[in-house]
């Protein structure tokens, strides 16, 4: 009940301070509009403009995924900054809701990033949008941003626990693109790369995804692909809440709770 | 009977930091052995010199920090295994600006760290104004934090240390970078704190603080007790001595080592004035130490010399001074 | 002489300050991950996009785009954490020279950029199997430091506008970006709409790896080496721009009009 009402006070608080906060916007909008345009460049220039999809959905994954790994990356970190990680370790609240709040307010701006970029594309290729099948379509979706807020929900903690996350961040950000297949299908990567892919949740989800909006070279297993895509996020899940224990006490043993 | 607010029994800590990549690892002993009682409805005052242990008890009691060994129970429960629960009955404030955000108002501060303390939303908001009240930032407290002063800050922070009633409050030097009067002013807040029941554990490096407000002080120096009891208690230990206190010109560190060698010297400290050194020496016979000052201050210049009984402030001094080599 | 002295301390300076932040791990990611990734992912969306274009194209490209990272991310942050951290007007009061300490501060991302986009062109061969059978490699490595230059000379400007705006790292950002569809590195300047042309033949690179095509496919140096030359002559407009800004800010500064801003 509680927890609830911490979750929902920060999701609300960090949407505010995100909104006010001239980064959120250029990684909301231009982020997916550049991607999205060179994606569309390319995917006109040769034979393969029947495949727009992935430049214009495409566009919108690659402004989500940015917009949530670097805000989770930097989640705890901040507070850590501001010196209220101390508060926040020695309230009788579990940290881990404080993140969970923070974490969904980047989503919600990832999404708006999504829609703003399928609403560009919506306006000048309609013809893309007639082929989605819905259902699926809005399913592949919705566990995606699960996947999404799974993976955040590891990076916080991890993040938090090395000193570069800055660095790492900036390093992860393209492999995902290239794992998830957000731009163009898993299947055209090397062999060896394809079990790494398939262990990133995201990618079934975004196949099943594509594959809903008449982008699949086979027939589309939809319960296979968002089964895969589910059992990875509740692998996450499990995961961060490792992390999280692991960040306590090891923060609770080292006195190094308000160092950055 | 009723349980002690904080017991703490050999409490240890020891820090293990590592360099970097292959540099190897250092550890610095925090907290030798610390044995401490506080009954409930105490103020209580935990003194010690920089770097003394000071900050590092009030984390382990805070659940912030684990000791490496001893046990640390506050309220009656163990904190190496207490939660959540604990963390409820307790509040704290670390001295200083930070922990809080900073882009918001202090109500939305005080608001937000309600909900992380779990007060129902009507509950809160009643108390909220209440401590608005008392902490006496009525006027700003829908302003940005950022816009506050450091006192206001701070004054924020007891707000917030205090939202949900904690029967048992921290304050880990709360005084820190106000001046006179806002320091002043937030004693006399914490004091009216104490005597409305709830119990406090403030630390503090400054005397005066604490000879004026707390009912009974431990001083704490490389991460031992050294002395506790009522502020009077500890001054009476230091009874035995006399004070020769003087202002001089030309001092120099052999000269000062001088004087810590004259037969019977307990204490030297030198406060740097603008123009002159205030130098205060404490031993057992101060009249023969009057007469040997001539001669070893060799040529150095003293006036105003007196001779004085103790305060607390000399005990303190006495009691971290460094052993006479 | 203590002109030379302070370029190279400022060299060391900035090499160990990145080590300070970014630990061996850190570095290296940002190093190794960043550059490698982007040079696969966009040839294998390019490849696959195009229906089996050219990998070499978008190898080159994105390889040469990489020192962007250094030349903007780099430069801007050494000024940016300098204001952060308090030790520019320490810096402003010294007498040492001006000019020294501000190209100081960003030969150390030459360099490092020259190296990640190495790097870059490294793994590209390894990946994709670029074909440098014509290429003239002495040309190609020209290429490489005139848009390393280059990048650096916008960089510097963005820093000095760093000292006066919080919000340049949002710039950055949005140039960097601006690269990637801009300069010829995914397609052809030529496919742009017409304002986007104009933006491009403004910034630095696109000359610069324009020159870096002509050196693989192996034209004659004569063809490449004017765009080289007005790539640098573009990296040095910014740069000046940039030194100009500096000085500018220094007498504010000086008079505690840049108070604010610190
Ligand atoms: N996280 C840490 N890692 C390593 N050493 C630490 C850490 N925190 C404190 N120390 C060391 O432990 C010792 C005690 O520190 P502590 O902060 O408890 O002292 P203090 O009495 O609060 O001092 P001050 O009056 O300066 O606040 C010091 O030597 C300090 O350097
Ligand atoms: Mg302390």
């Amino acid at each position: 009940m509680s927890v609830w009402r911490v979750i929902r006070r920060t999701w609300l608080i960090q949407l505010r301070l995100r909104v006010a906060f001239p980064i959120s916007y250029f990684q909301v909008l231009l982020q997916p509009l550049v991607f999205g345009g060179i994606g569309l460049l390319l995917y006109s220039a040769g034979g393969r403009s029947a495949h727009l999809a992935f430049a214009v959905i495409g566009g919108g994954l690659v402004g989500l995924w940015s917009v949530t790994l670097f805000n989770a990356g930097f989640d705890i970190q901040a507070e850590r900054w501001a010196g209220t990680l101390e508060q926040l370790m020695g309230c009788p609240t579990p940290l881990a809701a404080v993140i969970v709040g923070k974490i969904a307010s980047s989503l919600c701006l990832g999404l708006a990033s999504l829609a703003a970029n399928l609403a560009v594309g919506w306006v000048f290729f309609p013809h893309l949008f007639h082929r989605i099948d819905a259902i699926p379509f809005a399913i592949s979706g919705a566990l995606t941003l699960l996947a999404f807020f799974a993976i955040s929900l590891v990076i916080a903690p991890l993040f938090a626990w090395t000193r570069t996350a800055g660095a790492l961040a900036n390093g992860m950000e393209t492999p995902a693109y290239l794992l998830g297949g957000f731009m163009f299908p898993v299947a055209i990567l090397a062999g060896w790369v394809q079990p790494l892919a398939g262990l990133f949740a995201p990618s079934w989800t975004v196949r099943a995804l594509y594959a809903a909006a008449g982008e699949s070279a086979s027939r589309p297993d939809y319960p296979l692909w968002w089964g895969l895509g589910l059992a990875g996020t509740a692998v996450y899940l499990a995961l961060s809440a490792g992390l999280f224990h692991l960040l306590e006490t090891r923060a609770r043993r080292s006195g190094r709770i308000g160092f950055a | 009977m009723s349980v002690a607010a904080v017991e703490l029994r050999a409490l240890r800590k020891v820090y293990r930091h590592r360099h970097g990549w292959g540099r190897g690892s250092a550890e610095t002993v925090a907290l030798e052995s610390v044995d401490l009682d506080v009954p409930p409805g105490e103020l209580f005052g935990l003194l010690g010199p920089n770097g003394a242990g000071k900050t590092t008890v009030v984390k382990i009691c805070t659940t912030l920090l684990l000791p490496t060994a001893g046990t640390a129970r506050v309220l009656g429960e163990d904190v190496s295994q207490a939660g959540r629960q604990l963390r409820q009955r307790i509040g704290f404030v670390f001295g200083g600006e930070r922990g809080l955000y900073w882009r918001l108002s202090g109500y939305d501060n005080l608001r937000y760290f309600g909900d992380l303390y779990r007060l129902p939303p009507d509950r809160a908001r009643r108390r909220i104004d209440e401590l608005v009240q008392l902490v006496g930032l009525e006027g700003r407290i829908h302003d940005r934090v950022e816009r506050y002063s450091r006192g206001m800050k701070q004054r924020l922070h007891l707000a917030r240390g205090l939202l949900h009633d904690p029967e048992l409050l921290f304050l880990d030097e709360p005084t820190i970078g106000l001046d006179p009067v806002g320091a002043r002013d937030l004693r006399q807040l914490v004091r009216g704190l104490a005597d409305r029941g709830t119990t406090v554990f403030l630390t503090t490096h400054a005397m005066l603080e604490a000879e004026a407000i707390c009912d009974r002080i431990a001083v704490v120096h490389r991460g031992r007790i050294i002395a506790a009891g009522a502020p009077d208690v500890v001054r009476r230990q230091g009874a035995d001595l006399g004070v020769v206190e003087f202002e001089a010109v030309g001092i120099d560190d052999r000269l000062v080592q001088r004087l810590r060698q004259l037969p019977g010297v307990e204490a030297v400290q030198v406060v740097a004035g603008e123009l002159t050194h205030r130098v205060t020496v404490q031993c057992p016979d101060p009249a023969s130490l009057v007469l040997q000052l001539g001669p070893c201050l060799d040529g150095a210049l003293a006036v105003g010399l007196r001779v004085r009984e103790p305060t607390l402030e000399d005990a303190y001094i006495r009691l971290v001074a460094e052993p006479a080599p | 002489m203590t002109g030379l002295r302070l370029f190279a301390h400022g060299c060391l300076y900035q090499y160990r300050a990145l080590f300070n932040w970014a630990t061996p791990l850190g570095y290296a990611s940002s190093k190794l991950l960043v550059p490698v990734f982007q040079v696969v992912f966009f040839v294998q969306l390019g490849v696959f996009a195009t229906g089996g274009g050219d990998p070499t194209y978008f190898a080159i490209g994105n390889a040469m785009q990489v020192t962007a990272l250094n030349g903007i991310f780099g430069v801007v942050m050494t000024v940016g954490n300098e204001r952060q951290f308090g030790t520019l007007p320490l810096l402003l009061a010294s007498p040492a020279s001006r000019l020294a300490t501000f190209l100081g501060r960003s030969a150390f991302h030459v360099v490092d950029g020259i190296i990640s986009v190495v790097i870059a062109f490294a793994v590209a061969q390894l990946l994709f199997g670029l074909r440098l059978a014509h290429a003239d490699l002495p040309l190609l490595a020209a290429s490489v430091v005139a848009v390393a230059l280059s990048t650096c000379g916008i960089g510097l400007l963005l820093g000095s506008c760093s000292l006066v705006s919080r919000d340049i790292l949002l710039v950055a950002n949005l140039v960097y970006f601006l690269f990637l569809v801009v300069a010829g590195v995914n397609f052809p300047v030529t496919r742009l709409p017409g304002a986007l042309q104009v933006v491009s033949r403004g910034l630095p690179m696109s000359r610069g790896i324009a020159a870096a095509r002509l050196a693989v496919a192996g034209a004659p140096a004569s063809r490449a080496l004017p765009l080289l030359g007005q790539e640098l002559l573009v990296g040095a407009a910014y740069a000046a721009a940039g030194y100009l800004l500096f000085r500018v800010l220094e007498g504010w500064a000086r008079r505690g009009g840049l108070q604010e801003a610190f």
